[in-house]
C-alpha cells in the first residue's frame, strides 16, 4: 500500500520528467563488508535518513560483500560502504559512511539542491 | 558516417560512460576522503574472482592509539609495520620498518621462567604459534625499568592472508613492584612472626591472645601446658572455657572482664583447672590490647607460681618455727631470771634453817618445823632446777667421772624400766674414759633414751648400750649404711670423746620425725605419754656438758642415739669431797675475806657463815664498793669472794681492777648461771674459782677450804 503523504492532490506542481514521483517506491542496496567501522555506521546512518524521510515508501537490502564478494559484480561495486538506488531510475549510487544527511538526501534525489 | 543509429548509441554510450567516470570519479574522491574502509578487487586470470580488501586503516588511528598498551605490528620478517603511541613511547621514537628485536630489547625478568629472547627469536609468525604472557622487562632511558606481560600473535594482515604478527604488552611495573615491596615486607613480617614466636614458645608464663568477644586467637605452649588444651582446640573457643579458674578451695570463679582493676593488669591468683583435672596455682595479669582508643582484645598472662607458693609455704613454715623457738628462748630467759632469783631466796633460806639446825641444843620441836622448812626449800631448789633446765640455763655440777659409771649406776633401773621382753645387752670399754659431767642430769640423759627405746620395741627386742672411745676428724656422722643420721648442732668439731649409745631394734623413725626430734613438745606418742620435752631436754643437757647428740635410724630397723663427750684433757684432778657440814670452826682464824654481793640477804647470810668460822669479813655491795673499802696494803687479803653479777661494777670487772691494785688476790666467784664458769677471762694465767649457786654451807666452806689450802699449801 502507497501513501502520498508528500504531496498534495491538485497542487498544479508539473514533476521534472527526470525526478522520481515522490511516493514511488525507493529501492535501495547497502553493501558493506563485514562489520568494519564505516560498514556499521553506514547501515545506521541510512535507517535513520529513511525514516525520516522514506518511511513507508523504501525497501532497503543490505549486501555483505565479506560473506559473498561475487555480489559486488552485481551493481558493479568498487568501494565499501557504497548505498545504490536501483528504483527509482535512474541508478544512483553514494560511497561512504553516509554520514553527511544533505548529501544523501541530494545524492538520492529526494531533496532538490 | 555513422548513422543515425550508430550515433544515438554513440551518445547513449558516452553517456554511461561519463557515469562510469561520474562514479570511478565519486569513488576516488570517497577513498582520498577515507570514507570507505574496503575496496573490492578482481583478481585471477580472467579477473573471475572478486576480493574484498579492508583497509587497514579502518583498524584506525584513533582506535588503535586509544589502546594504552603498547601494540606492534610485525610483518613476517618481524619488521614493524605499525606501532601505537604507547609502543612508539616505549621506542623512544617511531619504530616504523624496523626490525622488532632491534627497536625494542625486552630482556627476562628474575622471576620469570621463560627464555623470552630464544621464544620471541624463533619464527613464531611462521610457525604460527602464539607466545602468551612473557613476564618481560624493558630498561627505558627515561622512565627506568618496566615490567610487562607480553603476548605475541600470528595475524592475517589482509583479506589475502598475508601473515604478520602482533605483539601486544601489558605494563604490569606498578603490580611488579608491589609484589616486591610485598615479599620484601612479608619477608620482614615473617621474620618478627618468628622472632614473637620463639619467644612465645620458649618462655615459661602462658601466654593467651583473645579478640574483643573473648575469643581466643592465639595461646603458646606454656599455656596449652597449663590448661591441658592443645592450641588448635583452644582457637575460637570463648576464653573462659579454656581458661577456668577456681579458688584454692576448688570453686569456680568467674574471669570478669570488666573489672578495670583486672583488665590493667594487676595480677590475680587463682588456680587453673586443666582438661585432665590437673590443677595448677598461678598468678595472671590481662593486658588490653588498644587500636588508638578501640579496644582489640586482651593478652592473658599467666604464671605458674607451684614452686612460688612451695617456697612461700616453707618461708612461712621457717618463719613459724623461728617465731616460735624466739617465743622459747623468751620464755627461758623469762624462767631462768626468775629461777635466779628465786635461788637467791632458796640460798637464804636453806642456808640459815641449816645453820639454826646445827645449833646445839635445838628444841626437838623447833628442829621438826625446820627441817620441814628445809625440805620445803629442797623442793623449791628442784622446782627452779626444773625451770632452769626448760631455759638451758640449769646448773649443772659436772665433775669428772669415767663414762662407764654413768651406766653401772642405772644398771640395776634399767631391767625395771624396759620389762621382761627386752634383752638389755652392756658392752661397755674397758678403758677409763674420764668426762667432766654431772652424772645426775646425763642419767636423766640416759634413762630418757632408754625409755624411748622401750616404746619403740613394743613387742620386745634388744637393748644395746655401749660405751666407747671416739676420735673424730671433723664432720664425720659414722652411721651405718641404710640410716639416716641427725646430729645436734654443728657437728662435732675434730678430737677425743668418750660415748654412749643406746640401740634399740624398734620401729626406726622416718626423716620427717627426725628432722623435729629435738624441737620442743615434739612427740610421737600418744596424747599424755609423753610430754615432747624428753629429748629436748637431754638435747639441752648434752649440748650444756659440751657434747654432742647422734641420732642413727632406720624405718623398721631401730634407732641409736649416741651421746658424745669431750675427753678430760688431764688426769682428773682429786675432787673436793664433799666432806660433812661440821668443819672445823676455826678454818679461818687470822684470815681475811672481802665478801662482794649486791643482795643483802645472801651477803648477809654468807658474812655470817664465814665469820662463825673464824673468818675476818669485809663486806661490798658491789665493785664499786669494794674497790673503796679496800684496806690499806699492808692488811693482808687471803680470799675475795664476789658474785659475779650486780647493780653496778660486777664480779669481772672487779677481778681485773683487783689485779693492778693487789696482784696476786685469790678470788672465788659465785654465780647462779653455771654456764658463767665458762664464759670467764682467765684471772692470772689460771682459771677462777667458781661455785654455782645455790649452795649449801658446806660445799661453800669446802671451796674456800680448798683454794686456800691449795694456797698455802697446808
Amino acid at each position: 500500500m502507497m501513501e502520498n503523504a508528500n504531496v498534495e492532490p491538485g497542487s498544479g506542481a508539473v514533476p521534472l520528467p527526470e525526478e522520481p514521483e515522490l511516493h514511488d517506491t525507493f529501492l535501495l542496496k547497502l553493501y558493506v563488508a563485514g562489520q568494519t567501522p564505516k560498514s556499521m555506521a553506514a547501515i545506521e546512518n541510512l535507517n535513520k535518513i529513511c525514516k525520516e524521510h522514506l518511511l513507508g515508501f523504501y525497501k532497503l537490502e543490505v549486501i555483505d560483500l565479506a560473506r559473498n564478494p561475487a555480489l559486488a559484480r552485481t551493481d558493479k561495486i568498487l568501494a565499501i560502504p557504497t548505498l545504490v538506488r536501483n528504483l527509482p531510475t535512474p541508478i544512483s549510487r553514494i560511497i561512504g559512511d553516509l554520514s553527511d544527511e544533505e548529501q544523501v538526501l541530494i545524492g538520492l534525489n529526494i531533496k532538490k539542491i | 558516417m555513422p548513422t543515425t543509429l550508430d550515433t544515438r548509441d554513440l551518445i547513449r554510450e558516452n553517456e554511461s560512460l561519463k557515469l562510469r567516470l561520474a562514479e570511478a570519479e565519486a569513488t576516488l574522491d570517497a577513498i582520498s576522503h577515507g570514507s570507505v574502509d574496503a575496496l573490492v578487487v578482481t583478481a585471477g586470470k580472467d579477473r573471475e574472482e572478486v576480493r574484498v580488501i579492508l583497509d587497514m586503516g579502518y583498524l584506525g588511528d584513533s582506535l588503535f592509539n586509544q589502546v594504552a598498551q603498547p601494540i606492534f605490528i610485525l610483518d613476517h620478517a618481524y619488521r614493524i609495520v605499525r606501532s601505537n603511541g604507547p609502543a612508539q613511547l616505549m621506542c623512544g621514537r617511531n619504530p616504523t620498518s624496523l626490525p622488532f628485536s632491534e627497536a625494542v630489547t625486552l630482556l627476562p625478568t628474575l622471576e620469570s621462567d621463560f627464555p623470552v629472547p630464544d621464544e620471541l627469536a624463533a619464527d613464531w609468525i611462521g610457525e604460527g604459534k602464539h607466545l602468551s604472557a612473557l613476564e618481560v622487562c624493558h630498561q627505558h632511558p627515561l622512565r627506568g625499568m618496566r615490567y610487562y606481560l607480553l603476548d605475541a600473535n600470528p595475524v592475517a594482515l589482509s583479506w589475502e592472508g598475508v601473515q604478520g604478527g602482533m605483539v601486544t604488552l601489558v605494563d604490569i611495573t606498578e603490580r611488579k613492584l608491589a609484589e616486591i615491596q610485598s615479599s620484601v615486607m612479608s619477608g620482614q613480617l615473617r621474620q618478627q612472626f618468628t622472632f614473637m614466636k620463639s619467644i612465645s614458645d620458649n618462655i615459661a608464663e602462658g601466654l593467651i591472645l583473645v579478640d574483643e568477644d573473648q575469643k581466643v586467637i592465639f595461646q603458646n605452649p606454656a599455656a596449652s601446658q597449663m590448661m591441658q588444651i592443645p592450641e588448635s582446640e583452644a582457637a575460637g573457643e570463648d576464653v573462659t572455657e579454656v581458661f577456668r579458674i577456681e579458688s584454692e578451695a576448688g570453686g569456680r570463679l568467674s574471669l570478669d572482664w570488666t573489672d578495670p582493676g583486672v583488665v590493667e593488669g594487676a595480677a590475680r591468683r587463682a588456680w587453673v583447672r586443666g582438661r585432665n583435672g590437673s590443677r595448677t596455682p598461678v598468678q595472671y595479669s590481662i593486658y588490653p590490647i588498644k587500636d588508638g582508643e578501640k579496644l582489640r582484645g586482651n593478652i592473658l598472662v599467666v604464671g605458674n607460681i607451684s614452686e612460688r607458693l612451695t617456697s612461700e609455704r616453707q618461708l612461712h613454715l621457717s618463719m613459724e618455727k623461728q617465731q616460735q623457738s624466739q617465743k622459747m628462748e623468751a620464755i627461758g630467759r623469762l624462767a631462768g631470771g626468775i629461777a635466779h632469783d628465786f635461788n637467791n631466796l632458796l640460798l637464804v633460806i636453806l642456808g640459815f634453817t641449816d645453820m639454826i639446825l646445827q645449833q646445839p641444843g635445838l628444841d626437838p620441836a623447833v628442829e621438826d618445823s625446820l627441817r620441814e622448812v628445809r625440805k620445803a626449800g629442797e623442793k623449791a631448789a628442784s622446782l627452779t632446777g626444773q625451770l632452769l633446765a626448760y631455759s638451758r640455763k640449769q646448773v649443772l655440777a659436772p665433775k669428772l667421772r669415767p663414762i662407764n659409771e654413768a651406766v653401772l649406776d642405772i644398771r640395776k633401773m634399767i631391767g625395771r624400766f624396759v620389762g621382761d621382753n627386752i634383752h638389755v645387752d652392756l658392752d661397755l670399754t674397758p678403758e677409763i674414759l674420764e668426762v667432766e659431767i654431772d652424772l645426775a642430769k646425763l642419767q636423766q640423759v640416759l634413762v630418757n633414751m632408754i625409755l624411748n627405746a622401750k616404746d619403740a620395741m613394743p613387742d620386745g627386742g634388744t637393748l644395746s648400750i655401749r660405751t666407747g672411745r671416739m676420735e673424730t676428724s671433723g664432720r664425720d656422722r659414722s652411721g651405718m649404711a641404710g640410716e639416716i643420721a641427725h646430729e645436734s648442732g654443728d657437728g662435732v668439731p675434730p678430737g677425743s670423746y668418750a660415748y654412749i649409745e643406746i640401740q634399740d631394734t624398734g620401729s626406726g623413725m622416718s626423716e620427717a620425725v627426725m628432722e623435729r626430734l629435738f624441737e620442743p613438745f615434739f612427740t610421737t606418742k600418744e596424747f599424755g605419754k609423753g610430754s615432747g620435752l624428753g629429748l629436748s631436754t637431754a638435747y639441752g643437757i648434752v649440748l650444756q656438758l659440751g657434747g654432742h647428740l647422734q641420732v642413727f635410724s632406720e624405718v623398721g630397723k631401730g634407732s641409736r642415739f649416741r651421746v658424745i663427750l669431750p675427753l678430760a684433757k688431764n688426769q682428773s684432778f682429786p675432787s673436793v669431797p664433799a666432806k660433812s657440814a661440821n668443819l672445823p670452826s676455826q678454818m679461818g682464824a687470822g684470815k681475811v675475806v672481802l665478801l662482794v654481793e649486791d643482795e643483802d640477804m645472801v651477803r648477809r647470810l654468807l658474812a655470817r657463815l664465814l665469820k662463825e668460822n673464824g673468818f675476818t669479813v669485809l663486806e661490798a655491795r658491789n665493785g664499786e664498793d669494794a674497790l673503796a673499802k679496800l684496806p690499806a696494803p699492808e692488811t693482808p687479803i687471803d680470799l675475795v669472794v664476789t658474785d659475779l653479777l650486780m647493780a653496778g661494777m660486777g664480779g669481772i670487772e672487779l677481778a681485773k681492777r683487783l689485779a693492778e691494785v693487789r696482784p696476786g688476790l685469790e678470788i672465788l666467784f659465785i654465780s647462779g648461771y653455771r654456764e658463767d664458769q665458762y664464759n670467764m677471762p682467765l684471772i692470772a694465767g689460771q682459771p677462777p674459782y667458781f661455785v654455782a649457786k645455790p649452795f649449801g654451807p658446806s660445799e661453800f666452806l669446802a671451796k674456800i677450804r680448798s683454794i686456800l689450802e691449795k694456797k698455802w699449801g697446808n
